[in-house]
């Protein structure tokens, strides 16, 4: 659908439709301000950049910024214009950009990881690369807490680092003792995995299966994607 | 054939020159359940090293690659050095790339040439060069071809080709510029971090 559909309304009233799938998953207001300040941010950089990096025939000069005589800057980018036909591509990429990204957080919101683990076991993923994944989610609070714990006992200890020199600093300080301590739990759990019998192969107390309900969502994606199709040809 | 398809198949062809050559080489030794954790681990530790650059310095319009390219090849290396087996880098980006789409993005195999491709470059290089960043200067030139590769196929065949947004030769040149700059500097940095978590490992009791 987001490939088929092209004019800009259909791929707004698309975005609409994901936004909705989007809400009815119930996100926390903070989380839907900050996905559309991202979403406000991105879609002004988008139409604006390929306002003048759009190179397809025929194009409608509405700024002239440099002119591509006007000194070595001028020389080098062969002129920065800003083209009409070019804001409307960055619109409807946008609108394109914004419907996959919130479907796919709709996946993500409504799929615990270890299912989306075990669907890419399914699809034929190595079991090593599905274990790596497993133990990385598994990882992920653990780093989080361990960070924000390293962070405090610095701070307490009077360290206090602003601007983009600190950040850097304030990145080397965190780094060290984050990874020695989790090399130190990755060894652990190795030791516990080995102990256990772990050979690289896994049982799952639940197994993925292809249920009635997948079938008919299946069928309806199949049936809106000939629709769409049918529609952009008929057009 | 689009750019985007006959990137895909030259991709698997070199991936099969790296394994071939590295059969070749016998430099290829399994991955032990510890290592497996362990780079398990440094999957995790890019996506959180990555978040502070991508919520602040990131957003700075027209430096994003330069900020960003640092903290994740700073990291990568770390985990290079610490384990220092053919495969590990393709595993930690790969894992990295996994991890993210599966957290925040949605899975799409789209991107996974992206990440192989990043993966099989410094297997090669480590080939060629028999040594896994044991020096500063074979992490600085690890560094910048990683920069050069990844992020020319980025704004050449995957920005293009997956989210159909074209960038202008200059602007292209400019962010692989950065992309070469910010990964030479954060493998020199990720050079300098390893040696003592490296100490640490093997004589620390870790």
């Amino acid at each position: 659908m987001i490939v088929i559909l092209d004019s800009p309304l259909n791929l707004f009233l698309l975005f609409l439709a994901a936004f909705a799938c989007f809400l009815a998953m119930g996100p926390p207001a903070s989380y839907i301000k900050a996905a559309l300040k991202i979403m406000a941010i991105a879609f002004l950089a988008t139409m604006i950049s390929q306002g003048f990096f759009y190179y397809f025939e025929p194009r409608t000069p509405l700024l002239v910024l440099l002119n591509k005589d006007s000194g070595p800057i001028g020389r080098f980018t062969g002129g920065i214009t800003l083209y009409k036909e070019g804001l409307t591509y960055g619109m409807i990429q946008s609108m394109r950009l914004f419907s996959a990204a919130l479907m796919s957080m709709v996946v993500v919101m409504s799929t615990y990881p270890s299912d989306l683990v075990l669907g890419l076991k399914k699809l034929g993923v190595p079991e090593k690369i599905g274990f790596m994944l497993t133990v990385s989610i598994r990882f992920l609070p653990a780093l989080a807490e361990e960070a924000k714990r390293i962070m405090i006992a610095q701070r307490l200890r009077g360290l206090r680092l602003k601007g983009v020199r600190g950040n850097f600093k304030g990145f080397r300080y965190l780094i060290i003792p984050l990874i020695i301590d989790s090399l130190r739990q990755a060894r652990r759990i190795a030791l516990a995995a080995e102990v256990r019998g772990y050979t690289g192969k896994r049982t799952e107390i639940r197994g993925l299966k292809f249920t009635r309900l997948d079938g008919a969502l299946l069928l309806a994606a199949i049936v809106i994607l000939g629709a769409a199709i049918k529609y952009r040809f008929s057009l | 054939m689009n750019a985007f398809l006959i990137s895909i198949v030259l991709i698997f062809i070199f991936g099969v020159v790296v394994f071939c050559v590295g059969l070749k080489h016998r430099l290829i030794h399994g991955l032990n359940t510890h290592d497996l954790i362990t780079i398990a681990l440094f999957c995790s530790l890019l996506y959180v090293a990555g978040l502070p650059f991508k919520f602040g310095l990131s957003r700075v319009p027209f430096i994003h690659t330069f900020a960003y390219s640092i903290p994740f090849t700073a990291v990568l290396f770390i985990g290079i050095r610490i384990v220092p087996k053919m495969g590990t880098a393709t595993l930690i980006i790969l894992g990295h790339s996994l991890l993210s789409q599966l957290i925040s993005r949605g899975i799409n195999p789209l991107w996974w040439p992206y990440a192989f491709l990043a993966g099989f470059v410094l297997e090669m290089y480590f080939i060629i060069t028999g040594s896994y960043l044991e020096t500063r200067l074979n992490a600085v030139c690890a560094g910048c071809l990683r920069g050069l590769v990844i992020y020319l196929y980025f704004y050449l065949v995957s920005a293009p080709y997956i989210w159909h947004i074209h960038y202008a030769p200059w602007y292209v040149s400019i962010q692989t510029l950065q992309g070469v700059v910010g990964s030479g500097l954060g493998a020199l940095i990720g050079f300098a971090l390893s040696k003592p978590i490296i100490k640490a490992y093997r004589h620390g009791g870790i």
